[in-house]
């Protein structure tokens, strides 16, 4: 991954931007409504190189940095929160191959991921298990070369239509947790669609079932045994940026139709932007978007160097940029009155995608608590 | 850099993370020191940061992530410190 300048940005934005215009803007509010992403649109998706897209060149990614891979995030997250997602979970397993597997792993799964236009989906939330990934009941139980799962995986994202799955179970020899990459059509996985979410719509979530199924022992991903949950926590040290980049999508988007409508709303005579209250009202969607974006930067540059304190700055971006979306959403339905709360204005779908990035890769209270234990620490040992 | 150089960096960079800022050499700091999830992720991005080295796959077992020796004796190793004989 090379960091680029200013000019090849710029030329990204364009690029993304032309895309969401195109394939997204157009057909969001249908995606929402048919709580699915059609096919057309996954395959252009996969054309254009948007799944992956931080892996090398080499490898068949873009090699995008991390200002880019933001750009990518917001651009298709103005277009459509629930294809942004897709990215993100696409993304999270893409990054465990990368960096926890073998060398072996990351020959067999890396060209069908990256180049062939297979979907990966990341498995591992459960019935009792969300943000306590400790809990998780999923086992995998060493049988001579193989691993049997049993277990269920709740909220997964894109499992209606994922090819692979990274599995997160508990390892029956170690207590540990491990991955595991579970092709769709293995013996022994039963997928169900989930339906009726409130947001993010599209994103074609399912429940998986694991009843006696049989992986070789070379879908592992990573070490034997490896420490602190680490193949949970570094998919999703990335996807924690990308849904704080698709989050200052949805507050960049509701404050641009904001400011529009603010302008062509005439009340008591004047454009409802002139009345101080609601002129208030767009400062501050203004403000916290531009300040959820800054702390965006400061998380990919930081990432873009390899500092173990993007950890702690990806923790924030997250935190304060979903907190963002919320409001601006929130007020963006405001400003726009009775309109804001029918299904034909983008930000009532804003609104309750909004909603949705406060809880996904992390809730806000599990936000809280991290950041509020490293900067207890950061405090202790007085660094600034 | 010799082997007690980066005993030394180690140690100062748990002490400064970590609840259990005394830890001997083979404390196990995911069971002792409090470390978190996200912890163990950081520790790998400071080694390679700090230390120039590519920690591959095989070298994230818990053994060698778990104590400040372990570390040191990972560290060594792939800077290439350590001879056959195990001798740093």
């Amino acid at each position: 991954m090379t960091t680029r300048g200013d000019a090849a940005l710029g030329e990204f934005r364009e690029e993304f931007t032309e895309f969401a215009d195109r394939h997204l803007v157009p057909r969001a509010a249908e995606f929402d409504r048919e709580e699915r992403i059609p096919a057309d649109v996954v395959a252009a998706v996969v054309g254009a190189g948007y799944l992956g897209s931080q892996a090398p060149v080499e490898r068949g990614g873009r090699g995008l940095d991390m200002a880019s891979y933001g750009a990518l995030h917001e651009a298709i997250g103005k277009g459509c929160s629930s294809v942004r997602s897709l990215l993100t979970v696409h993304d999270m397993v893409v990054e465990a191959v990368l960096k926890l597997g073998s060398k072996r792993l990351r020959d067999q799964w890396l060209p069908a991921l990256l180049t062939e236009g297979k979907i990966a989906a990341f498995a591992l939330s459960e019935p009792q298990a969300g943000s306590d990934a400790a809990s998780i009941r999923t086992v995998a139980k060493p049988d001579g070369d193989n691993y049997v799962l049993r277990g269920t995986k709740r909220w997964i994202s894109f499992a209606q239509i994922a090819d692979v799955f990274l599995v997160i179970a508990r390892l029956d020899e170690s207590g540990e947790l491990g991955g595991f990459l579970v092709p769709r059509d293995t013996a022994g996985l039963e997928v169900q669609p989930i339906s009726g979410m409130m947001g993010l719509r599209a994103s074609m979530l399912g429940s998986l079932t694991f009843d006696h199924c049989r992986v070789p022992g070379e879908a592992r991903v990573g070490a034997r045994s490896m420490p602190g949950a680490l193949i949970a926590a570094t998919p999703l040290h990335l996807g924690r940026f990308g849904v704080a980049w698709g989050s200052v999508a949805i507050a960049q988007a509701s404050m641009e139709a904001s400011f529009r409508y603010a302008e062509s709303r005439e009340q008591f005579g004047k454009p409802i932007g002139d009345h101080q209250l609601i002129a208030r009202k767009l400062t501050d969607m203004a403000v916290e978007t531009e300040a959820a974006r800054l702390l965006c930067v400061r998380a990919g540059e930081l990432r873009d160097t390899a500092s173990p304190e993007a950890i702690g700055a990806t923790l924030m971006a997250k935190y304060h940029a979903s907190r963002t979306a919320v409001a601006v959403a929130s007020d963006a339905v405001q400003v726009h009155g009775a309109i804001g709360v029918h299904s034909a204005a983008p930000v009532e779908r804003w609104f309750r995608d909004a909603r949705i990035m406060e809880i996904i890769e992390g809730s806000t209270e599990i936000q809280q608590l991290m950041i509020a234990r490293r900067e207890r620490a950061r405090l202790q040992r007085g660094a600034s | 850099m010799t082997s007690d150089d980066i005993n030394g960096q180690v140690r100062g960079f748990l002490a400064g993370h970590l609840a259990n800022p005394d830890l001997t050499d083979q404390d196990d700091i995911f069971v002792t020191g409090g470390a978190s999830s996200l912890f163990a992720m950081e520790l790998v991005m400071y080694i390679e940061s700090t230390f120039e080295v590519e920690l591959d796959d095989e070298d994230l077992e818990r053994d060698n992530l778990a104590t400040i020796g372990a570390i040191t004796a990972l560290v060594a190793t792939k800077r290439g410190l350590v001879t056959e004989s195990g001798d740093a």
